[in-house]
């Protein structure tokens, strides 16, 4: 597989991160009131741990021997579909309010695992939201997107 | 024997009528409450407060006191069990103490044997708060007088170790577990700094001064990282998940079980007692310990349930050891004890290192009520199981938007931010790409949980030694965590060269060479 | 394509049955609705939900005592009627917290909290700041007063405060003194202000903050630290069950039972005071209505017998101040507290 690309890769991310923590820790007050034990402290040490332990990874790396695992055929478009949904929902989260945009991911997802039975789906995605936003802010009082404005008459 | 007597009065106090009636209620509301990620032991017992205050209106203060605390003890129980529920059904911790629980419990789900880690953790934890409640009465006093001498360095040797042995534990490459860890600890440092206010890593925005959310990352982690991994490897087309073929546990589960549990109570309640370590710490470290006694380690991981029943009865016998702290010295050892502590306030009821000369019976009663609360649970939920193990029942094509549907309102109903609902979209992607390379989630959310811990203990040692590192070796208790720690460290090292002498285990080396 | 006509109709459907249901569901929904938008337009029914009183501090810690005694008498003596939750926030000794509400809750009329000179404090001090102080807030009413105090373990060698000081002026940089707030809060100066006053060199004190009053309390106790700076109000129970010598008190004179016999700092040979109020505030945009029920409701209370044996029950001294003679005290102790921390090159410049 292209687990030895991989680990090469993010072994490099983290390594940069370790270096980034160092150096932006430097920019942090060295001491407090009281202590000659700074905020920057604990960090430097992350960064430093880090920039060692990925070292170890890079170097592990170079000495994976070339497995042949059989590669299961992975659904990238669904999974990306399905990120873009999200995405979506949170954008539509307080303009819609809770219970639109709810049943809007629901439906949306339903259909996209699997078409068909629109009925049923359309049932639980409106139960599923109303009851959540009326439980949670009718009887527990909590804070949920209300309805758009628009549609309040 | 005076305590015996208090006690005796504890149990006639816990066993009247009206209290059974709000244990019962409070475990009910409990339980129900804590499926609902987000909203966990602490955020339960809080939101119910004014709700008890109401309804126990008519009794006398004392009386309403004694009953108002039996009733969060039993929401506080029945929230802990919620929350593992969700762990082992849909993989999503609904708070620190049930991260463990989802490394076996919700294998254990997919392979249909969710109802055998449903009640296994309705036993472990049940069993766990039986011997917290004989360790409460026999060792409170010297206990709580070892616990509070623990102090800054002590604090950083367990926390060090406890990062340690997660470090071990989880996933094939210590080394991958490591960086996860490191990276945990890192995401704990954003924000404005709680010792001195210096905001850190935050970039001048606002929204990061708070810091970064545990549930928003775990949540993300595991719960979306998973529906994500579902789709990506069109795992749902397969029709439903397994049957559920049973839901007590086999005679096997129990034997296997049994003395996982018993560790894993002797251990959380002894880890429970130190204030602030609690329950995440205490679950984690039972897990470990299982994990390295087990003779099949591969098991670990794949739905082995000495790795429910272990972490189960850990955090719970850890809440009862939160206890000691509480009610012999005044001082909360943890988040939910807290606000416990602050609903005895409510009835004029101080807590303190005078709460069992002033009010006996409250104290005793509240002592009690813990074996009250693990008891219904155990008899409620195992009705409940059934109930519960039908949601994975549900075709993945309903269930698997649901969940993502779940997992949003848990973290909005807390946070009530956009910024963490997209943090809560990256973590899902970011959870998916780590933990198919292999890079191990559990070690990040247990950094990220410990972070604030381990930074402001290690300060103050170095604050209190002048800058002086060699502090962390004058306690014998440290010197003795930290020679733990290392040598859990080089163990696969060592285990490695014995490996390559010998035969010894290709399983776990495999990937690793 | 017949395909893509088939999910655009489905759209199209479930777009028509959304707005369908929302709207049939809209008529039960319009209280909630209306919520978030009404702000006084209609006659005031605030508080129409439970409000939340949040304590900057660790729990069972003083600030959180203080709201949970507040919210208490309010409820019961039936002059509020909504419940309300109290919740503690640690954190930066109250830095964490502030930082959160003077930029996201500005308008939110149900979370108010309870502070004391920490937030000018916070706001003042050179280093480890908040841009933020109470010129970010609605002050409604200041409550009591608390007294600063300064307490030492029962077996320590100790017995009051001049040893504690000689000791600490021979010895700097051995003993370590615990708090419940971040260095240059509220506890540090009930330390500094008396040991600066002394003659101690500020910067030579070893300060260990803790995340609140009753961490730092464990710490004394369990003997990872020499001494406390905390207030009378959390160590009274301490003293009490003898697990601490509390070797002075900073009030104007002795305090009742149980610290009767501990001396004031003037009686200890220092002239330095720094009283500690306790207030409540609001969000700084907090509508009118809003101030106005919590202004009248918090003078009603103060003039309750509830309150009067609460004040007397916990040790706190009465200090009530409406929100403009509150307001006009925050502006003077603001300039009392920059002078302070000059004088020990402690301020923000």
């Amino acid at each position: 597989m292209e687990n030895r690309l991989v680990d090469r890769f993010v072994s490099l991310i983290f390594a940069g991160i370790g270096i980034a923590l160092i150096v932006q820790s430097r920019t942090l007050t060295h001491s407090a009131y009281g202590s000659n034990v700074g905020p920057n402290a604990f960090p430097t040490l992350l960064g430093a741990v880090m920039l060692l332990l990925s070292i170890i990874l890079l170097v592990k790396t170079f000495r994976y021997k070339r497995i042949l695992e059989k590669t299961k055929s992975l659904d990238y478009r669904k999974f990306a579909i399905f990120v873009g949904l999200m995405i979506l929902y949170v954008f539509l989260f307080e303009p819609l309010g809770y219970v639109l945009s709810t049943f809007l991911l629901l439906i949306i997802g339903f259909q996209l695992l699997e078409r068909g039975k629109i009925v049923y789906s359309i049932i639980i995605a409106t139960l599923f939201s109303g009851i959540v936003y009326y439980v949670y802010v009718s009887l527990l009082k909590g804070t949920l997107p209300p309805f758009p404005e628009w549609l309040v008459f | 024997m005076e305590v015996l007597d208090f006690l005796a009065q504890g149990f006639a106090t816990a066993f009247q009528w009206r209290n059974l009636l709000f244990a019962l209620f409070g475990v009910i509301i409990g339980t129900s409450v804590g499926v609902l990620p987000g909203i966990g032991p602490m955020s339960g017992v809080a939101l119910l407060i004014p709700i008890t205050s109401s309804i126990t209106g008519g009794l006398s203060p004392e009386e309403a006191a004694t009953s108002s605390i039996i009733m969060l003890a039993g929401v506080y129980y029945g929230a802990m069990y919620g929350g593992s529920a969700t762990s082992i059904l849909i993989n999503t911790p609904g708070e620190s103490a049930s991260v463990v629980t989802t490394l076996d419990g919700y294998q254990m789900a997919k392979q249909g044997r969710a109802g055998e880690a449903l009640s296994i953790s309705a036993i472990g934890s049940f069993f766990a708060g039986i011997m917290a409640l004989i360790g409460l009465i026999f060792l409170a006093q010297p206990l709580s007088d070892l616990a509070i001498s623990f102090g800054p360095v002590e604090y950083t040797a367990l926390i060090v170790l406890g990062l340690a042995t997660v470090s071990g534990l989880a996933g094939k490459s210590m080394i991958k577990a490591l960086i996860m860890t490191v990276a945990g600890l890192s995401l704990s440092t954003v924000g404005v700094d709680t010792i001195t206010g210096v905001a850190r890593f935050t970039f001048n925005q606002p929204i990061l001064y708070s810091g970064i959310e545990f549930l928003t990352i775990a949540v993300g982690l595991f719960a979306i990282g998973e529906v994500l991994k579902t789709i990506a490897e069109r795992d749902y087309i397969h029709g439903n998940l397994q049957k559920i073929n049973r839901i007590l546990p086999t005679k096997k589960d129990l034997k296997d079980s049994s003395m996982p549990i018993l560790r894993g109570s002797i251990l959380g309640f002894f880890i429970g007692i130190l204030p602030g370590a609690g329950a995440s710490i205490a679950s984690f470290f039972s897990y470990s310990v299982e994990k390295s006694v087990s003779k099949d380690k591969g098991q670990f991981g794949a739905g082995a349930i000495q790795g429910v029943a272990g972490p189960e009865a850990a955090n719970n016998a850890a809440s009862g050891g939160s206890l000691i702290p509480l009610l012999t010295l005044g001082i909360p050892g943890s988040g939910t004890t807290a606000i416990m502590m602050g609903a005895l306030l409510m009835y004029n009821v101080q807590p303190g290192p005078l709460l069992f000369d002033k009010h006996p019976q409250v104290a005793w009663g509240l002592i009690a009520s813990m074996f009250i609360g693990n008891l219904l649970l155990l008899i409620l939920n195992m009705p409940l199981i059934r109930v519960f193990a039908k949601i994975i029942a549900t075709p993945p094509k309903y269930l698997l938007p649901i969940i993502l549907a779940i997992a949003f309102f848990g973290v909005y109903a807390v946070q009530v931010t956009m910024f963490d609902l997209f943090l809560l979209i990256a973590c899902g992607v970011l959870g998916y790409l780590l933990s198919s390379n292999d890079f191990p989630l559990a070690p990040l959310v247990l950094g990220l949980i410990l972070g604030p811990m381990l930074e402001n203990n290690f300060r103050r040692a170095l604050t209190i030694s002048n800058g002086d590192y060699m502090i962390f070796l004058g306690s014998t208790m440290a010197v003795v965590m930290f020679i733990i720690t290392i040598l859990w460290l080089a163990s696969p090292a060592v285990f490695k060269v014995l490996a390559k002498n010998n035969i010894l285990n290709k399983e776990d080396i495999h990937t690793e060479d | 394509m017949v395909k893509n006509l088939k999910s655009g109709i489905m759209v199209m459907l479930v777009l028509v049955l959304t707005v369908f249901l929302a709207a049939c569901g809209s008529g039960s929904n319009e209280g909630a609705a209306g919520e978030a938008t009404s702000g006084g337009s209609e006659a005031s029914n605030y508080p129409e939900k439970p409000v939340t009183f949040i304590a900057p501090s660790g729990a069972g810690g003083a600030f959180d005592t203080a709201l949970r005694s507040v919210t208490k008498i309010l409820s019961d003596t039936g002059l509020v009627e909504q419940q309300m939750t109290v919740e503690p926030k640690p954190g930066g000794g109250g830095t964490v917290f502030m930082s959160e509400y003077a930029t996201q809750d500005t308008k939110d009329d149900y979370k108010l909290f309870l502070s004391s000179p920490t937030l000018l404090i916070n706001n003042l001090k050179k280093e480890a700041n908040t841009p933020y102080g109470y010129k970010d807030t609605t002050p409604i009413a200041a409550l009591f007063q608390d007294y600063g105090v300064i307490a030492v373990g029962a077996d320590s060698e100790f017995d009051d405060l001049q040893s504690l000081f000689e000791h600490m002026k021979a010895n700097p940089s051995e003993l370590s003194v615990a708090g419940g707030s971040a260095p240059g809060a509220l506890d540090h100066l009930t330390f500094l202000i008396p040991a600066n006053e002394y003659g101690l060199d500020a910067a030579k004190i070893k300060y260990i903050p803790y995340d609140g009053k009753s961490e730092s309390m464990t710490a004394l106790l369990g003997g990872n630290a020499d001494a406390l700076a905390s207030v009378a109000s959390s160590v009274s129970e301490f003293l009490e069950a003898g697990k601490i010598k509390v070797l002075a008190v900073d009030a104007p004179e002795r305090l009742p039972a149980p610290f009767e016999d501990v001396p004031t700092l003037k009686e200890s040979g220092i002239d330095a005071e720094f009283a500690i109020w306790r207030g409540i505030f609001g969000p700084k945009e907090m509508t009118p209505e809003a101030k106005e029920f919590w202004s009248t409701k918090l003078e009603e209370m103060v003039e309750t017998e509830e309150w009067q044996a609460e004040l007397e029950a916990k040790g706190w001294e009465p200090f009530y101040k409406n929100s403009e003679e509150f307001e006009q005290l925050l502006a003077d102790q603001e300039q009392r507290i920059t002078d302070a921390l000059k004088s020990m090159g402690m301020a923000n410049e």
